[in-house]
């Protein structure tokens, strides 16, 4: 403890070193004075009095160095001269600090965003205690991806394992909450199993947590946020034993947490919903009433703290056993099931192909990285030279080889840390953009926005500066110190060994330039056909969905934040579409839900039972969207009815099942049971999933209300913002209890989605394009270089009477052959990464998927491998032939001005 | 000091001895401090007055002794030193080992 205390002073000292002096000169004159005076009161005469305290004394100028030797630390102050030498050395030649400094700003900076992304997503721990204890517990089945756990199934972990210090269970719910007489408001909750709050180690702020009565009786409490309670509440200090209405029923606040109190989410990650309730309270509110007993409603997300000191194999093991037991005991519900433990990467990368998407993502950042650390190489390669003879000198008059390499790492670090802030500086846009648009989204969203440059990132972003510094740099330089005096010193006019050295460096310098340009082209190959898909797929389909969207508004009702239940809820929505109908505000009005159906058409073309893209109408859906019919007949109210008996079909389905017939009068099979007859084709590629391929689709009548979000759709004659109002008001007379969804106009809440997906395939072009134009500036260096070190062949060429365009074509010849050697090389690694691209990634091609629905949003990228060999590819290839040769021309027309006369005498 | 190289030069370490010792009284400015050296030792030891401020920095570096600017009793500007609780624990540390060395040294010039 004394030793860092010791240090930390010594490094204040470093901070106050002039006043130091100052205070130390002054005090010393003090000590001479005040001798002085004494010895003068005593009687001895001034001059003397002064010749004599001088020598008491003693030299002031060692009495001033040891004392500031008594306050440094060598090697501070070695660093310290270390680094304003290095800061002056590159101040010398700022064109290499700018582009060394700016190269590795760009390199650093794509993967600061990369890692910005990937550390959200699947890195960063939650904020909870000792967050490497947590794991996560998921269902298995044999040929799918892991789900969450049923109740049942969570009960008989938390009953029997020893694993484990604590397990805890929870489902999100989403309803209207309201203190007694207050509006509701759409509050986001979870339903919590008993020990969820002891897992997070968490504790109340005001009141208690929940008691084991609490999770076993029919109590009914709940624990608020700290927002919630403001928010809600108006921050009441008598909220405590009060009631707050959620969904309708009275339930008991007793406990509210403290503002920095965050949980997880259904991805480990940090979560801050409004309310809390016991998991018994899911028959209330929940969307699944029977989920503490239906043991096939896996929809419970599970995590639990090992015990310290068990290895995770073991609770692996013993968890599967407990799984085999279950499987055995309840074959009607867990056949071919298991449970498993996995750790908060491994559940967060799981499935979804997280891991390989984050894995890609870094790649492309690193490939960035590696055309600038490339740059870097090249510039301290043409400075080698320059170096080693410095470093020659400076061995020369006495400076050891360890001095000198400390030199160079000052200096690296100086770039290091440079080009480390440039790219932090880079990195925080796209996330200030992005932090940008969820606030434009939610405001209240700014809070749980991910994608922060945190001090994970900026510890990642600096280090990986440092390392490129490192292996690009320094390594190379440490060569420059072996340089021995007598041969560098002995001048320009090169001996032998030298000019071969010369020409291996050049020779390496070639060889990193068309790297450079070959991993250029992949990026910006990758880059654009990635770009190019996405961008039309998206911004077409949101410009044009296939129906009409303005004056169009959408109100997304999730099914728990419905108030009311089962059939109480479907006639919920018909009186509101009546009401809003009657009302005349609205052109027209009509609801729909989406959701996997399993189809299985009455033609040759259909061999099994299909999951298909379904959307389930009211009479009103085709007039509100303006969906041209183009044979048949829409979906009548007398249509509506509980078990279906008429399907619309989309043309898609309508030519995949019955090329060439007639689809209407056809007749297609559900997987409930039922069979329909198509009585109308609409023209429609896909229902509300933008940028995905057309997709086949059925439209069904509207019977029994579902377990989907079900959308409220207005057409307004006017501004459709006035409709929320009406809306609103409607809402409210149906059902005080009811909250009201947030309710956006389609072209706003379209022009946020458009922007986000824009920015990250902005932020996805501009690492293409700074990859391309680190390698122009690469190219452009090395040929530079060679016109200059060339200056008098070029100067003799001319004397004897080369004409300028004969200079010029052969530094061009040059270039050409390196960006061709680039770009030939680029071409052969795209190929392979296409091909490789097409067997990990899935969707490539045609086999359209029905998407899952998730309240309508579904964005999908279009990785599609015929892209390749296509004419943009050519396209693609003569324009960045086209730009290395223009990196190319800018040095080649400095050569063919050279001057003989001049470039003869510059040796 | 007129009478220079008579006087025995100090043992290694016993300045921050010496220092330590006389500054238990009370806050000190550097010049009191090396008076009073001075005089307790009746001039008998040979000390630069100059060398004193390197040994107080180091002991401020340590930890030992605190300083901040006063005002002397011939009101000037002055930096007054005080132990902190580490100087006077090293005070007492020093005192016993010195106190140990000058007992073994006077034992051995007895008997032998």
């Amino acid at each position: 403890m004394p030793a860092w205390r010791e240090f930390l002073r010594r490094v204040g000292y470093l901070g106050r070193r002039s006043r130091f002096d100052r205070e130390l000169a002054e005090e010393m004159r003090f000590h001479l004075e005040s001798r002085i005076e004494e010895l003068v009161q005593d009687g001895v005469a001034p001059d003397v009095a002064r010749q004599r305290a001088r020598r008491e004394f003693g030299s002031p100028v060692r009495a001033r160095e040891d004392t500031r030797a008594a306050w440094q630390v060598q090697w501070i102050e070695d660093l310290w001269r270390d680094l304003r030498h290095g800061a002056r050395a590159l101040a010398r030649s700022p064109g290499f600090a700018a582009v060394a400094i700016g190269s590795l700003g760009i390199g650093v900076g794509a993967n600061a965003v990369m890692f910005t992304l990937v550390n959200a997503l699947l890195l960063q721990p939650p904020s909870v205690p000792q967050p490497s204890e947590l794991v996560a517990l998921v269902s298995t089945a044999r040929e799918s991806a892991a789900t969450p756990v049923s109740y049942p199934d969570f009960a008989a972990l938390r009953d029997r394992s020893e694993s484990f210090q604590a397990l805890a269970a929870f489902a999100d719910v989403s309803t209207g909450v309201a203190r007694a007489g207050g509006q509701p408001r759409v509050k986001s909750g979870k339903l919590v199993s008993e020990s969820f709050f002891r897992t997070l180690d968490a504790r109340p702020e005001q009141g208690r947590l929940f008691s084991a009565e609490d999770h076993g009786g029919n109590s009914r409490v709940t624990i608020l946020s700290q927002a919630c309670w403001q928010d809600a509440f108006g921050g009441d200090p008598g909220v405590i034993g009060t009631a707050a209405r959620i969904n309708g029923i009275a339930f008991t606040v007793v406990g509210v947490m403290p503002a920095r109190f965050t949980d997880v989410d259904d991805n480990l990650s940090d979560d801050s919903p409004d309310f809390y309730v016991p998991l018994r309270a899911a028959s209330l509110i929940g969307p699944t009433p029977d989920l503490l007993e239906n043991r096939g409603e896996r929809s419970l997300i599970a995590f639990g703290r090992l015990k310290p000191g068990v290895p995770l194999a073991r609770a692996r093991a013993e968890v599967a056993t407990i799984a085999g037991t279950l499987e055995k005991d309840f074959p009607a519900t867990n056949r071919d099931r298991s449970l498993a433990v996995r750790t908060v990467l491994e559940y967060r990368s799981g499935g979804s192909g997280g891991l390989a998407a984050g894995a890609l993502a870094m790649t492309l950042a690193a490939m960035v990285l590696l055309v600038a650390c490339a740059n870097i190489a090249g510039l301290l390669t043409c400075r080698a030279p320059v170096r080693a003879r410095e470093m020659a000198l400076r061995r020369a008059i006495g400076a050891g080889r360890a001095r000198l390499i400390r030199q160079l790492l000052a200096e690296s670090l100086l770039l290091a840390v440079g080009g480390g802030i440039v790219g932090i500086a880079l990195g925080y846009i796209p996330a200030r953009l992005g932090r940008r648009l969820a606030v434009e989204f939610d405001p209240q969203g700014a809070a749980s926005y991910p994608f922060t440059t945190n001090g994970r990132v900026l510890a990642f972003s600096l280090a990986l500066a440092l390392l490129s510094v490192v292996v690009f740099g320094v390594l190379p330089a440490f060569h420059a110190t072996r340089a021995d005096v007598a041969s560098v010193m002995s001048g320009a006019s090169a001996a032998t060994p030298r000019r071969r050295r010369w020409t291996r460096l050049v020779r390496g310098r070639h060889l990193l330039v068309t790297g450079q340009v070959a991993i250029a082209f992949l990026l910006v190959a990758i880059t654009s056909v990635v770009y190019a898909g996405v961008y039309r797929g998206l911004v077409a389909s949101f410009r044009n969905p296939g129906f009409q969207v303005d004056h169009l508004v959408a109100v997304d009702f999730d099914p728990t934040t419905v108030h009311f239940k089962g059939p109480r809820a479907g006639r919920f929505f018909q009186d509101l579409v009546g009401r809003l109908r009657d009302a005349h505000e609205a052109r027209a009005v009509t609801a729909e839900y989406q959701d996997v159906a399993v189809i299985r058409p009455d033609s040759p073309a259909a061999r099994e039972d299909v999951r298909t893209s379904g959307v389930w109408i009211d009479d009103g859906f085709f007039d509100t969207l303006e969906i041209p019919i183009v044979a048949g007949r829409a979906i009548r109210r007398a249509d509506l009815r509980t078990v279906p008996t008429v399907a619309v079909v989309n043309d898609v389905l309508a030519r995949h099942y019955w090329p060439g017939h007639d689809a209407v009068g056809q007749r297609i099979h559900l997987g409930t049971g039922a069979w329909v007859e198509v009585i109308g084709v609409v023209h429609l590629n896909a229902f509300m999933a933008f940028g995905s391929p057309p997709m086949d689709t059925i439209f069904l009548p509207y019977g029994e209300p579902s377990q989907r979000n079900i959308r409220l759709l207005a057409r307004s004659a006017g501004d459709p913002q006035a409709l929320v109002d009406p809306i609103r008001k409607i809402v409210r007379d149906l059902d005080p209890d009811q909250a009201m969804p947030d309710a956006l106009s389609w072209q706003s809440s379209m022009n946020i989605f458009l922007k986000a997906a824009l920015l990250s395939l902005n932020t996805l072009g501009a690492m293409g394009g700074l990859g391309l134009l680190l390698a122009l500036v690469g190219l452009y260096g090395l040929i530079a270089y060679e016109v200059t070190s060339r200056t008098r062949e070029i100067g003799i060429r001319m004397a004897l009477g080369a004409r300028a365009g004969a200079v010029v074509r052969m530094v061009l010849r040059q270039g050409l052959a390196l960006a061709v050697c680039g770009v030939a090389m680029g071409l052969a690694l795209t190929w392979l990464l296409v091909q490789a691209a097409g067997t990990i990634l899935p969707g490539g091609g045609s086999s359209a998927v029905p998407p899952e629905p998730n309240g309508g949003s579904q964005i999908t990228a279009n990785f599609s491998t015929d892209t390749f060999g296509g004419y943009a590819f050519t396209l693609l290839v003569l324009i960045v032939l086209a730009v290395t040769m223009l990196s190319a021309y800018l040095p080649a027309r400095r050569a063919s001005r050279v001057d003989p006369t001049v470039a003869l005498r510059a040796e | 000091m007129g009478k220079t190289s008579a006087n025995p030069e100090l043992l290694p370490g016993t300045l921050y001895l010496l220092i330590l010792r006389t500054l238990r009284g009370g806050p000190l400015h550097g010049y009191a401090i090396a008076k009073r050296i001075k005089a307790a030792s009746e001039d008998g030891l040979d000390i630069e007055d100059g060398s004193l401020y390197p040994a107080l920095n180091r002991m401020l570096v340590r930890g030992w002794l605190a300083a901040e600017w006063g005002t002397s009793e011939n009101n000037r500007k002055a930096r007054f030193y005080r132990l902190t609780p580490a100087g006077r624990k090293q005070l007492a540390h020093e005192a016993d080992i010195f106190d140990r060395l000058v007992l073994a040294i006077q034992r051995v010039m007895r008997t032998v």
